[in-house]
C-alpha cells in the first residue's frame, strides 16, 4: 500500500458536499424505470417486472436466490430510496446540483458509446474495411527461422573461417558444436522478438544472408554467431481471412476510444459555445470562434 | 487519470472480459528441460481492484495486467504502454484487505457502486482528492482498528466475487509452457508503521474461499496459522515478505510482534511458510545500505534513501536483508533453528496494473497512479507519506530456475529457493557449491550437468567437511551491457558476532587480482544520449570460487551478486526524453546487478 501515515486532513470540498448531496445522488440508479416517475406521481407501483429486476441485480451480486427475507429487504430498501428520490425531484435538488450533472453526463456518455458500439457492430464487412484502413498496423514484420551457433567476442576471424568452412561441409555436426545456453533452433519469429533475444544490431544484419547454408559471422550482443537461415519472411500484409480474430479484437479495442471522440464531436457540434468570461485562453477560443 | 477516460477505462475492462480463453496447451504437453531454464516474471502487482489503487486512478482489471505480461499494449495511467519483452510468468498480488469493496467500485449496477463514497473514490480528479479519500478510508480505518470497511461494502459475499473474478482471470491466461499465472494476493499488515506486508502465491488451484486479510490478522503468526490449517486441508501455499527496508528492523528481530522471544517454534513456522524474501521493489533495494556496509563499495544502489523522512522509517541495519541472513545464522547457533533462510526474488509493487514494468528506458507512465504519472510529477513529487519520486525505481525482476514454464514447475522451484532477483535487466546467473569442479567446460551444458552432480543448486545447504568449491556462471541481458562481475558475499556468526565479506570471484578482462581485489572499469553512459559502453567487460562469465576461510563448525551463507556496466537510470531518460530537471544530487547512472539466492553451509 502506498504510505502509511498521512497527517493531511480531507479538505477537498467535493467531499463535504457529497456528504449534504449524497442522498440526491444515491436516488439515482442506473436501474429507476422513467415511467414509473412520470405517472401517478402518489403511487409507487412495484410490478412483476421490476421485482424480477431487483431480484435479478441482487442475484447477480450474491450469486444465489434471495429468500424471503433477503426480498423483503429489497423491497424495503428500494421503498425508501424512491421515496427521498421522489421527494427531491420534486424539491429540484437535482438541479445544478454538481455530482447530478457529472453523473448523468456519465451516463449519457455511456449510453452514446452503447448505441455508437451498436451502430457499428464488428461484421465481417466492418472489420474488412477496419483491417485495410489500417493496412500498416496489421502488416506482419519482416521475420526469419535459423539455427545458430554462438562464438566469444575475442574468438579470431580465422577460427570462425575454419569453423564456417567445417560446417558447410558437415552440417550434421552443427547441433554438437552448441556449446552456450542459447538454444540451438530458433522458429520464425519477428525481427523485434529476435533483436530483443540477441541484442548488438543480430536481427538487422540476418537480411544479407543467405537462405539454405551457413553463413557469419554475424555480431550480436552476446559474441559472434554462425548462422543457418532457414527462413527469411519479408515484412507483409495477411491476408484478412487468417487474422479476422485479431483484427475483430483490435476493433474492439481500439474502435470504442475512436468512437466516443467522435460523439463527442457530433454532440458539440449541435452547440453554440458562448464565453462571457474573460480569462479564457486562446487555444479555447480558437476551438470555438465567437461569433 | 481525467474523468473523461473513465467511461474509456470501463469500455476497455467491458470490452477485455468478452475475449475469448485462450489455452494453448495443457501442461503435461509443456516442454520440459531438465538442466532447467530461467524464467522471468513478476511477483508483486496491483491492479485497480486493489482499493488504494483504485482511488489512485487504475482501473485497470486482472485480466489486463496479464495481457499486459504477455506483451500487450494496454492504456495505462492516461496513455498507451506496453513492454518491450513478454514475461514467462507473473502473480498478481491485489490487497485482500477491502477486496469486497473492489467489488462495488468496480462493477456497474451492483449493490454499493452508486454509494455516494463509492461514487468520491471512482470520480477522484486528482492527486490531492484521491489521498484525501485514501487516508480517510484506507489508511485512517486500518490504523485504527474496529470495522474499517467504508459503509458500501456489501459484505463477505462481496469479498468472494472479487476473489472469484481475480481466479478466473488468472486460469483464462494461464498458457502452460508459454506464460505461466500464479494465483496469490497480499496481506497487508502495518502495525506501528512497521512494513510486515507479505505476497502469498498458491501452487494451484486449490484456494481458500476468501484470502486472509490484515482485518482478519495483522500479526504475521496469525497469517501463518491460518496458512497452516489451508496446508493441512492440502493447499499448497507460501508467503514472501518485503520492503524489510520499512519494517522499522522489526522483519528481523529478536521477537515477535507480540514481544515474545523467538524460539524453535516460531523459527520453524516461519522458516516453513516463508522460502523467499523480496529483494527489491519500486520502493528500494533492501540488500544493504552504504552506512552500514561501508565497506562495500557497491552498496549504494536504489537505497531510496527519503523513506527515513516519512513515518518515523529511519534506517537501522536491522531492516535489510544482509543482516537478516545473518541474524538467521545466528539463530540457528542460539536455538538450533534458522528462521530467515530466506531465497530472493525481485518485484515491482507497481500499482498501475502493470506487471513487471520495470525497463529504466521506458519508464513513462510510472508505477502509482497519479502520483507519479508523468515527467512533470516526477521530478518534483513525493509518494505520499512514502518517499521522494526522484528515489524510488521501476522495480525488481525475478529469476526461477524450472524444468517448465508452469505453475507446478516454477512454484516448486520458488519452494526450492533455485531463484535470483534482477534489479530488472534479464541478466541470468547460477550457482553451485560441492567439490571437484573444473575450471572451464566445453559447453554450457555440461557446466550444469556438472554443477549438479558434483554440487547443490542456490537455494540449497551444502554441508562437506570441506571449504566449499562454488561454481558460478552469469549470462548479460542480451540488449543491456556488458557484464562487470561476479561477486559471493559470505555471512556467518563468530564470537558473538555477525559477519559478513565480499568476496569478488569472477571478473572480466585480466581484472582480477591475486589480492582479490579488481582494478575498476572505466565504461561511462553518455549522459547526452543514455548509452552505454559496448565495448567493456563480458557477454558471459563463468568461474569457480573456493572459501579461502572456511571453518567447517561455522554455519554460513553464500550469496551471489552479479554486475553489470553502468547504465543510464530512468531519471536521465526523463531528462533527455521530457525536458525535466531533477535536483543535482539524484543519480542518472546506476550499476544494475542481479542477487542469487544463497546456498547455506550446514554443519551437520
Amino acid at each position: 500500500m502506498t504510505g502509511n501515515a498521512w497527517k493531511a486532513i480531507v479538505r477537498e470540498p467535493l467531499l463535504h458536499f457529497l456528504l449534504v448531496g449524497g442522498l440526491v445522488f444515491g436516488a439515482y440508479s442506473w436501474v429507476t424505470p422513467e415511467a414509473q416517475v412520470e405517472t401517478d406521481s402518489e403511487v409507487i407501483l412495484i410490478d412483476q417486472a421490476e421485482l424480477d429486476h431487483l431480484k435479478t441485480l441482487w442475484k447477480a451480486q450474491w450469486r444465489r436466490d434471495p429468500n424471503t427475507e433477503d426480498v423483503a429487504a429489497i423491497i424495503d430498501r428500494y421503498l425508501r430510496q424512491e421515496v427521498f428520490y421522489r421527494e427531491a425531484l420534486r424539491m429540484n435538488l437535482d438541479h445544478n446540483d454538481q455530482i447530478v450533472k457529472k453523473r448523468l453526463a456519465q451516463k449519457m456518455e455511456a449510453v452514446a458509446n452503447d448505441l455508437s458500439t451498436l451502430m457499428q457492430p464488428p461484421t465481417d464487412e466492418r472489420l474488412r474495411a477496419y483491417f485495410h484502413e489500417r493496412e500498416a498496423f496489421f502488416t506482419l514484420p519482416q521475420a526469419y527461422a535459423f539455427k545458430q551457433l554462438l562464438f566469444a567476442p575475442d574468438t579470431s576471424e580465422e577460427q570462425l573461417k575454419q569453423t564456417l568452412a567445417s560446417l558447410r561441409a558437415n552440417a550434421e555436426v552443427a547441433a554438437s558444436l552448441n556449446s552456450s545456453s542459447l538454444p540451438f533452433e530458433w522458429e520464425l519469429d519477428s525481427e523485434t522478438a529476435i533483436e530483443n533475444a540477441f541484442g548488438g544490431g543480430f536481427s538487422k544484419a540476418l537480411a544479407s544472408l543467405p537462405v539454405g547454408e551457413w553463413a557469419g559471422p554475424v555480431r550480436s550482443g552476446l559474441g559472434w554467431h554462425l548462422v543457418y537461415l532457414e527462413q527469411n519472411q519479408p515484412e507483409h500484409l495477411p491476408s484478412f481471412e487468417s487474422v479476422r480474430d485479431f483484427v475483430a479484437r483490435q476493433y474492439e479495442y481500439y474502435a470504442v476510444l475512436e468512437a466516443q471522440e467522435q460523439v463527442f464531436d457530433e454532440l458539440i457540434g449541435k452547440y453554440e459555445v458562448r464565453f462571457s468570461a474573460e480569462d479564457v485562453p486562446d487555444a479555447i477560443l480558437n476551438e470555438f470562434p465567437q461569433s | 487519470m481525467r474523468l473523461s477516460n473513465i467511461a474509456r477505462y470501463s469500455a476497455f475492462v467491458a470490452l477485455a472480459s468478452v475475449i475469448t480463453p485462450v489455452w494453448s496447451a495443457s501442461e503435461a504437453d509443456a516442454p520440459q528441460n531438465p538442466l532447467k531454464e530461467a524464467y522471468f516474471g513478476e511477483t508483486h502487482v496491483h491492479t485497480g481492484v486493489s482499493m488504494d489503487a483504485f482511488i489512485a486512478g487504475n482501473r485497470l482489471t486482472p485480466d489486463d495486467a496479464y495481457r499486459f505480461a504477455k506483451g500487450e499494449e494496454i492504456m495505462v495511467n492516461g496513455s498507451l504502454h506496453r513492454i518491450k519483452r513478454p514475461l514467462d510468468f507473473a502473480a498478481v498480488t491485489d490487497h485482500s484487505e477491502f477486496l469486497g469493496e473492489s467489488y462495488s467500485l468496480m462493477n456497474e449496477g451492483v449493490a454499493g457502486y452508486d454509494d455516494d463514497v463509492a461514487v468520491a473514490f471512482r470520480e477522484a480528479p486528482d492527486l490531492e482528492t484521491a489521498l484525501g479519500l485514501y487516508n480517510k478510508y484506507v489508511l485512517a480505518p486500518l490504523a485504527g482498528g474496529g470495522d474499517p470497511h467504508p459503509e458500501f461494502f456489501q459484505g463477505i459475499e462481496a469479498i468472494k466475487s472479487t476473489w472469484k473474478q481475480n481466479y478466473e482471470a488468472t486460469q483464462k491466461h494461464y498458457e502452460p509452457g508459454k506464460f505461466t499465472t500464479i494465483h496469490a494476493y497480499e496481506w497487508t499488515s502495518a502495525p506501528g508503521g512497521s512494513n510486515q506486508h507479505r505476497n502469498i502465491l498458491f501452487r494451484d488451484t486449490n484456494l481458500p474461499d476468501i484470502p486472509f486479510s490484515s482485518s482478519d490478522g495483522s500479526d504475521p503468526e496469525q497469517l501463518w496459522a491460518w496458512m497452516q490449517t489451508h496446508r493441512d486441508d492440502g493447499k499448497k501455499v507460501f508467503a514472501i515478505p518485503h520492503n524489510s527496508n520499512e519494517s522499522k528492523g522489526l522483519l528481523f528481530a529478536e521477537a515477535s510482534l507480540t514481544g515474545v522471544p523467538i524460539g524453535k517454534e516460531y523459527a520453524e513456522t516461519r522458516a516453513s511458510m516463508e522460502p523467499l524474501i523480496e529483494m527489491m521493489q519500486v520502493k528500494g533495494n533492501s540488500e544493504v545500505v552504504p552506512n552500514f556496509w561501508p565497506n562495500d563499495e557497491f552498496a549504494d544502489f536504489e537505497n531510496a534513501v527519503s523513506i527515513q523522512r516519512f513515518s518515523g522509517r529511519g534506517y537501522v541495519k536491522e531492516n535489510f536483508v544482509r543482516y537478516g541472513l545473518g541474524r538467521g545464522i545466528k539463530y540457528n547457533a542460539e536455538i538450533g533453528v534458522n528462521p530467515f533462510k530466506y531465497g530472493f526474488v525481485g518485484g515491482t509493487d507497481n500499482h498501475n496494473g502493470t506487471p513487471s514494468n520495470v525497463e529504466e528506458d521506458n519508464y513513462k507512465v510510472g508505477s502509482h497512479g497519479y502520483a507519479d504519472q508523468t515527467a512533470a510529477v516526477r521530478a518534483t513529487s513525493m509518494l505520499e507519506g512514502e518517499m521522494l519520486i526522484a528515489d524510488a525505481n521501476p522495480g525488481a525482476l525475478t529469476g526461477v530456475w524450472a524444468t517448465s514454464n508452469t505453475r507446478g514447475a516454477i512454484w516448486d522451484a520458488m519452494l526450492a529457493k533455485e531463484t535470483f532477483a534482477t534489479s530488472g535487466p534479464r541478466m541470468k546467473v547460477r550457482a553451485f557449491a560441492g567439490q571437484g569442479f573444473a575450471g572451464s567446460y566445453d559447453s554450457y551444458e555440461t557446466l550444469v550437468i556438472d554443477g549438479y552432480a558434483n554440487g547443490v543448486p542456490m537455494g540449497s545447504d551444502y554441508t562437506g567437511e570441506e571449504a566449499p568449491q562454488i561454481l558460478v556462471w552469469a549470462l548479460k541481458d542480451p540488449i543491456g551491457p556488458n557484464l562487470d562481475r561476479i561477486q559471493i558475499i559470505k555471512g556467518w556468526y563468530e564470537n558473538g558476532e555477525m559477519k559478513d565479506k565480499v568476496y569478488n570471484a569472477v571478473a572480466s578482462g585480466d581484472r582480477l587480482k591475486a589480492d582479490g581485489s579488481v582494478e575498476p572499469i572505466d565504461a561511462p553512459i553518455n549522459l547526452s544520449t543514455g548509452e552505454f559502453n559496448t565495448e567493456k567487460g563480458d557477454p558471459e562469465l563463468m568461474g569457480v570460487w573456493t572459501d579461502p576461510d572456511f571453518d567447517p563448525a561455522q554455519q554460513a551463507y553464500y550469496y551471489v551478486r552479479v554486475l553489470q556496466l553502468p547504465t543510464a537510470r530512468w531519471t536521465l531518460y526523463d531528462e533527455l526524453r521530457e525536458g525535466v530537471k531533477y535536483p543535482d544530487e539524484v543519480k542518472r547512472e546506476i550499476v544494475e546487478r542481479a542477487w542469487g539466492s544463497p546456498i547455506w553451509h550446514e554443519v551437520n
